[in-house]
């Protein structure tokens, strides 16, 4: 046909197929399966995406591929080689996801035993059962009669070598003899008896792992066993002999360790005592007339601090924080503040 | 058999050459009797009419990509080597037959399908009498599998579309065939500028993003079905079409703020052809780009 004779629609949709021909059926197929160079697939992207017709045609001739050689074509294209830093990427991060996991898991099971043991190790002065303390006893009676007389010497240069029940027996029964008479005396703690016992409950806590071995190795089997599996760590058996302190309603402090009876640690304090403040061994306390108490050996001992005051008032003092042992600061209910750098040898104002 | 120009030297390297050459052992043209001269000319007339103008590398290229095995059985098949038509009927004639049963939807249709094409491929004679096969005209630059279905699918919609042209207008009214009316919406839109900046902004996208564009909102197809043709999943079909649409918001809103529309308006403007009015002037503006490039 002489083109001159078409109408001008004709001759504008003949000009554009003259533009634009149709791709033929190889190429069509090739780039279905993705074997067209990267210049011819931009050029074809460009036709199909004004070509109704070939579109249908890809359509159709997608269509009626089989199911497998469709869905499988999208992974039968061979990988691009990585760069080596991201071959061992996703490596590392799974082993990172490992050590995580395995690393949560631990701790969670750490806190887990140290609570358990200092469930245990609270309640096992009064929960023993008798007849693990009445089973035979390799010592001698007058043997332990000496070592409960004599003062406790810790065996701190033997610390892989397990303690011998002469050294342990006597921390044990000093513990339960103090905790049940500590009540009852009226002493300040600066006295040189109470002091002497409340050190005994001291030097008792710091050597927990001695009561351990105690009761495992005189404790019925299955005591025993939950006994070898608390003195698998010495961190828990620390928390087992934290001390609990309370400013009661009368404004007097107390202590417990954990079995629910309270001792008072000040009794002879008139004033009214309102903070406790501690920080591992050190307990500090706080109330009117700027009385301050400090303790380094948590509350066997005790120690009245004189706070430097400008115009002589009496401050009530009601915040007391420490950040170390040594730094801390003290702050009265009028806003008066001191500071310490040293343990509390010496206040700024 | 179409005259096989001879391979220029200058338009093809020597390295061409020598990859042409070393692919024909793995071709198995030489046990359809083809020679290694007659397959270098073979593969040199591929190159010629895909990749003339382009650059060493890439003819290198695309003769690392063809199918020279089957292409080679495919000159053979055409050549009427008695031992290519064996292998053929094994390897095709099921699959020929399966797939045009699956296009036309019907298996009496298929067959009459499949049979023309085979009869097609196995040549009918011109006015010189010399038989010209179909099987001439694959070049080898996908399987020959895929080549055989798209022929197929091509001579289908042929067919419906020459027996689509008998029926009158007056016969689909009398069937009861419901014409569409044309959408009001693209009417209904007050400011011209807003058609202004969809139509600037489609005619910036590449022709990748066009065709996902023209394939989802014009044709209806299905992300699958998209996903098939161009040989990726589906999900990623999915986000190249919702990071566009997006993009294509963001651009005409820039638009219409740069055509002195204030933000307050382009948003009320946005929201009211948001997602789906949105999506329907794409479609127009489609929709008038193909019907001027094609009946």
């Amino acid at each position: 046909m002489n083109r001159s004779d078409q109408n001008p629609l004709q001759q504008e949709l003949a000009r554009g197929y003259q533009e634009d021909p149709h791709p033929d059926p190889d190429l069509l197929t090739a780039f279905a399966e993705g074997a067209l160079l990267p210049r011819e697939r931009r050029k074809l992207f460009e036709h199909l995406a004004r070509c109704a017709e070939c579109r249908e045609l890809l359509s159709i001739a997608s269509e009626a591929a089989p199911e497998t050689e469709a869905a499988l074509k999208p992974f039968l294209v061979p990988r691009r080689a990585l760069p080596p830093q991201r071959i061992w990427l996703p490596w590392a991060s799974i082993a990172a996801s490992l050590l995580v996991v395995c690393s949560a898991a631990l701790l969670y099971h750490q806190q887990q035993s140290s609570r358990k043991h200092a469930e245990v190790a609270a309640n096992e002065p009064a929960q023993l059962p008798a007849p693990a303390l009445q089973q035979p006893s390799p010592l001698p009676s007058p043997e332990l009669k000496n070592t409960l007389t004599k003062p406790f010497n810790p065996p701190v240069a033997k610390p892989a070598q397990a303690p011998s029940a002469s050294e342990l027996m006597p921390a044990a029964v000093a513990m339960k003899e103090n905790q049940n008479e500590a009540a009852k005396q009226s002493n300040f703690g600066l006295q040189s008896s109470n002091s002497f016992s409340n050190t005994q409950i001291g030097q008792a806590r710091a050597h927990g792992p001695s009561m351990q071995n105690y009761a495992s190795a005189y404790a019925p089997s299955a005591f025993a066993n939950a006994a070898q599996e608390r003195s698998s760590s010495t961190a828990s058996l620390a928390s087992a002999a934290r001390s609990h302190w309370r400013i009661n309603s009368a404004g007097q402090p107390e202590r417990s360790f954990g079995d629910g009876a309270w001792q008072s640690v000040l009794p002879q304090e008139q004033s009214k005592l309102r903070v406790v403040s501690v920080f591992g061994s050190e307990v500090w306390i706080g109330g009117e007339n700027a009385r301050l108490y400090h303790s380094t050996d948590n509350g066997a001992t005790w120690k009245l601090i004189t706070l430097p005051s400008k115009d002589g008032r009496s401050h009530t003092i009601a915040h007391i924080h420490f950040q170390t042992a040594q730094s801390g600061t003290v702050e009265a209910e009028d806003g008066t503040l001191w500071t310490t750098l040293d343990g509390g040898a010496t206040w700024n104002d | 058999m179409p005259h096989l120009p001879s391979i220029p030297e200058p338009a093809l390297a020597r390295a061409l050459i020598c990859a042409i050459a070393s692919r024909y052992a793995e071709s198995g043209a030489e046990c359809y009797g083809i020679t290694s001269e007659r397959f270098e000319q073979i593969v040199a007339a591929v190159v010629l009419r895909y990749a003339a103008d382009a650059s060493a590398r890439e003819q290198l290229q695309l003769v690392a990509s063809l199918r020279l095995e089957e292409l080679a059985l495919a000159r053979a098949c055409s050549a009427g080597n008695e031992a290519a038509w064996g292998v053929f009927l094994a390897r095709f004639r099921p699959s020929l037959f399966a797939t045009a049963c699956k296009i036309t939807r019907d298996e009496a249709t298929g067959r009459e399908l499949s049979d023309g094409l085979y009869a097609e491929l196995y040549g009918m004679p011109n006015r010189e009498g010399r038989r010209i096969s179909k099987l001439d005209y694959y070049m080898g630059r996908g399987s020959l599998e895929g080549w055989l279905r798209t022929v197929l699918a091509q001579q289908h919609t042929n067919r419906c579309r020459s027996r689509a042209r008998d029926v009158s207008l007056d016969e689909q009214i009398e069937a009861g065939v419901c014409f569409a009316a044309r959408s009001p919406i693209a009417a209904s839109i007050e400011d011209h500028r807003v058609a202004a900046a969809i139509a600037q902004t489609l005619a910036e996208v590449s022709g990748e993003e066009r065709f996902l564009l023209a394939s989802y909102f014009l044709d209806q197809r299905t992300l699958a079905s998209i996903g098939r043709q161009i040989g990726v999943h589906e999900s990623t079909i999915c986000r190249k079409l919702e990071r566009l649409t997006d993009a294509l918001r963001k651009r005409i809103r820039k638009r219409l703020q740069a055509a002195g529309i204030s933000p307050r308006r382009c948003d009320e403007l946005l929201q009211e052809m948001d997602v789906r009015d949105l999506n329907i002037n794409v479609t127009e503006n489609l929709r008038q780009e193909r019907s001027a490039g094609t009946f």
